[in-house]
């Protein structure tokens, strides 16, 4: 049985959609889609809603503005306020952020894991080597391997020799993607359908064994029953093409599994009135991060090789990583100085530029909230350690710029020089005030909002994912990480997902198998 | 968005992208089909950001005032003073001041700097075989002229 993708478009004229499945799951992204091929392979039956459209890698566009449009979470506008205004980056589409992420693979640190274990009750469900059996399953199945040299492209291969030159630790970047062509169009989408993102991936294996789609159906309401979780209420609507389409109204026989990121998830709760009152939606955590600029004499050609494909973890105990940046001529003429001619000169030399980025792991804890008007409202706000941390980042970007050659460097912080040939220029940073107005950061990687733990009082879920308080409904995204990482996330989304829909199957098995057996049993004389 | 709004954004955004004499960005907004991009932006964008980029325009106007105390509004500049002025706020020590005229820069170049023609210049390969859809057939501004066309 073959399952279908259906959108706002196919059901225009329909008063009302209704379906049931064994398990329902809102979001298609990591935790989303890898739920759904752990239980479709059970031979559970899925339905999956998701509040982006399907946009097939023969429909994508490489502009910017096209892309945030159709695939980006507020057209790429979403952001957080603090201090600083800071761009929240998410994917709105079926395959969720993994669609337009950059295809770095990262398994979870194990001195995480131990924190995880000791500090959060995490122990009690997962255990280290379960992930790391289901690291191999999605290595395997998502090809993941380190960017081969074929398309290392020029600005990966000059961090990697920045890299030597300094002694640091640096390797290339493990990635998801199946004979990468270099298109360097990660975070378009990719137009060859080589990212193993979820779209590519898992999303049409579950498709294969029967599971649904409701793509461009913002999931509204949990419908509760006989005080457990027995499905979810939606509403079509395309943004793109202004169209609204009818409720959508599934049953879920077995379970709820809410996997639509650390921010929809708590405002999906808190839109319900579930989860712990006071934690559902603090303790936001990301890994805020920022990029310097490089122009070199010779041509860099960003346009060509894999997007990220170099990183160096050398720091990472100094709560910092960094990594190269394929930064789209859009977005780099935001990054780069200047307005008017100057601004035009210097893209005209884009084709000399290169991106290197650092991302923290920062301490600061925000918040998401919906607002009395129903609004999303998100804070974040970095700490004095987290702007330290950023002032030691931009430092070791531009001496890593210069190890790799560039004529000049272009830090882009406020109280810099504009553009800087030598590491004693950007000395200043330290003298700087800990104020993250003067960065220009974006923040990925989120976590936390809906935490695991082991009781009610300090947790919004259980061990197993399960939330406290209602049965049949589960958080698997990264809200329910009790910390950030460090690294990226994506592959450890899918690997904790994993485990929460492995145990999810056995108990809606063993419930099926109950019903069964209580259907097929002779009636009792009466 | 008002008419005259519209026409100050349009200003705004000719002075954040302008032409060069480097043969390989020689096109700025207003050749760019500035217009029809301005009202794809506006139709399309999350109604907050709309409604801040409209409250820019009008503090921009006023900005001359307030940084050099002259009187007289932005759209009272000729080019180049415009282009300074936008430089002048990115480097004042008051965080909303120096980010006004990045929102206009990041809305300008978001759109504008997607486009084939103009990618191709630069030498970006491959681009998209077609315009944005913002930038294709009728509504108001000019089809991007395309290199070939410009060739004596």
């Amino acid at each position: 049985m073959t399952g279908a993708i259906v959108q706002t478009q196919d059901v225009a004229d329909h008063a009302r959609v209704e379906d049931a499945a064994d398990v329902v799951i809102i979001g298609s992204g990591a935790a989303g889609a890898t739920a759904a091929r752990v239980l479709t392979e059970a031979g559970l039956d899925v339905i999956l809603i998701e509040e982006g459209p399907h946009v097939p890698a023969a429909a994508l566009r490489s502009d910017m503005y096209t892309t945030f449009r159709r695939v980006w979470r507020d057209m790429g506008f979403q952001v957080a306020r603090g201090r600083a205004i800071t761009p929240i980056l998410q994917g709105a589409c079926v395959g969720g952020t993994t669609a337009i992420n950059g295809a770095i693979i990262h398994r979870m640190p194990e001195s995480i894991f131990e924190t995880w274990r000791t500090d959060h009750g995490a122990g009690d469900f997962l255990k280290y080597a379960e992930l790391e059996r289901v690291y191999e399953t999605l290595d395997r199945e998502l090809s993941v391997a380190p960017a081969p040299d074929a398309v290392l492209g020029r600005q990966n291969a000059l961090m990697e020799q920045a890299v030597a030159r300094l002694g640091w630790r640096g390797n290339r970047v493990r990635r998801n993607v199946a004979k990468c062509e270099g298109s360097a169009h990660c975070n378009q989408g990719c137009p060859n359908a080589r990212k193993q993102s979820m779209d590519n991936s898992y999303v049409p294996r579950a498709l294969q064994r029967g599971a649904r789609v409701y793509a461009t159906c913002a999931a509204r309401e949990l419908i509760i029953e006989r005080g457990r979780a027995a499905g979810v209420r939606g509403e079509f609507r395309d943004r793109e093409r202004g169209l609204h389409g009818p409720i959508l109204h599934v049953h879920a026989r077995r379970a709820v599994i809410l996997a639509a990121s650390a921010i929809q998830s708590p405002l999906f709760l808190q839109a319900n009135r579930l989860g712990h009152r006071e934690l559902t939606g603090r303790r936001l955590q990301a890994h805020p991060g920022t990029a310097v600029a490089g122009v070199f004499d010779d041509p860099v050609e960003q346009w060509f090789g894999a997007t990220q494909g170099y990183e160096s973890t050398h720091f990472w105990h100094e709560r910092m990583k960094f990594e190269t940046v394929g930064m789209p001529l859009e977005l780099a003429a935001v990054r780069l100085p200047g307005f008017g001619v100057r601004l035009a000169k210097q893209l005209a030399e884009f084709g000399h530029v290169a991106f290197f980025g650092v991302q923290i792991r920062a301490r600061a804890h925000g918040r998401v909230r919906r607002t009395l008007r129903g609004h999303k409202s998100i804070a974040f706000d970095l700490t004095a350690e987290d702007v330290r941390a950023l002032k030691v980042g931009v430092h070791r970007l531009c001496e890593l710029m210069l190890a790799a050659g560039a004529r000049e460097v272009l830090p882009g912080v406020h109280g810099l020089p504009e553009r800087i040939t030598s590491i004693e220029q950007v000395g200043k940073v330290h003298d700087l005030p800990d104020d993250p107005r003067l960065f220009h950061c974006i923040a990925s990687h989120l976590f936390g909002t809906a935490v695991m733990g082991r009781t009610a009082r300090d947790s919004v879920v259980g061990p197993d994912c399960g939330l406290h308080g209602l049965p049949g409904l589960y958080v698997t995204d990264s809200s329910v990480f009790p910390t950030n990482l460090g690294v990226n996330p994506q592959h450890s989304i899918c690997a904790v997902s994993w485990l929460a829909a492995e145990r999810i199957a056995e108990l809606a098995l063993h419930e099926k198998s109950r019903a069964g057996s209580a259907a097929r049993a002779p009636e009792k004389p009466s | 968005m008002l008419g005259f709004e519209r026409r100050w954004l349009t200003e705004i955004f000719a002075a954040t992208l302008a032409a060069s004499d480097d043969p390989r960005f020689p096109l700025g907004a207003s050749a760019l089909g500035v217009e029809r991009y301005i009202d794809d932006l506006m139709r399309s964008a999350p109604r907050g950001f709309a409604l801040g980029l409209r409250v820019c325009t009008w503090l921009l106007q006023l900005a001359p005032l307030l940084a050099y105390g002259r009187p007289v509004r932005f759209a009272g500049l000729d080019a180049a003073a415009r282009s300074e002025l936008l430089e002048h706020l990115t480097r004042s020590d008051v965080y909303l001041i120096r980010e006004l005229p990045m929102l206009f820069k990041t809305a300008a170049c978001l759109g504008l700097c997607g486009l084939p023609e103009l990618q191709r210049r630069i030498g970006i390969h491959p681009v998209d075989a077609s315009d944005p859809e913002w930038a294709r057939g009728g509504g108001r501004g000019r089809r991007l002229p395309r290199a070939a066309e410009e060739r004596p």
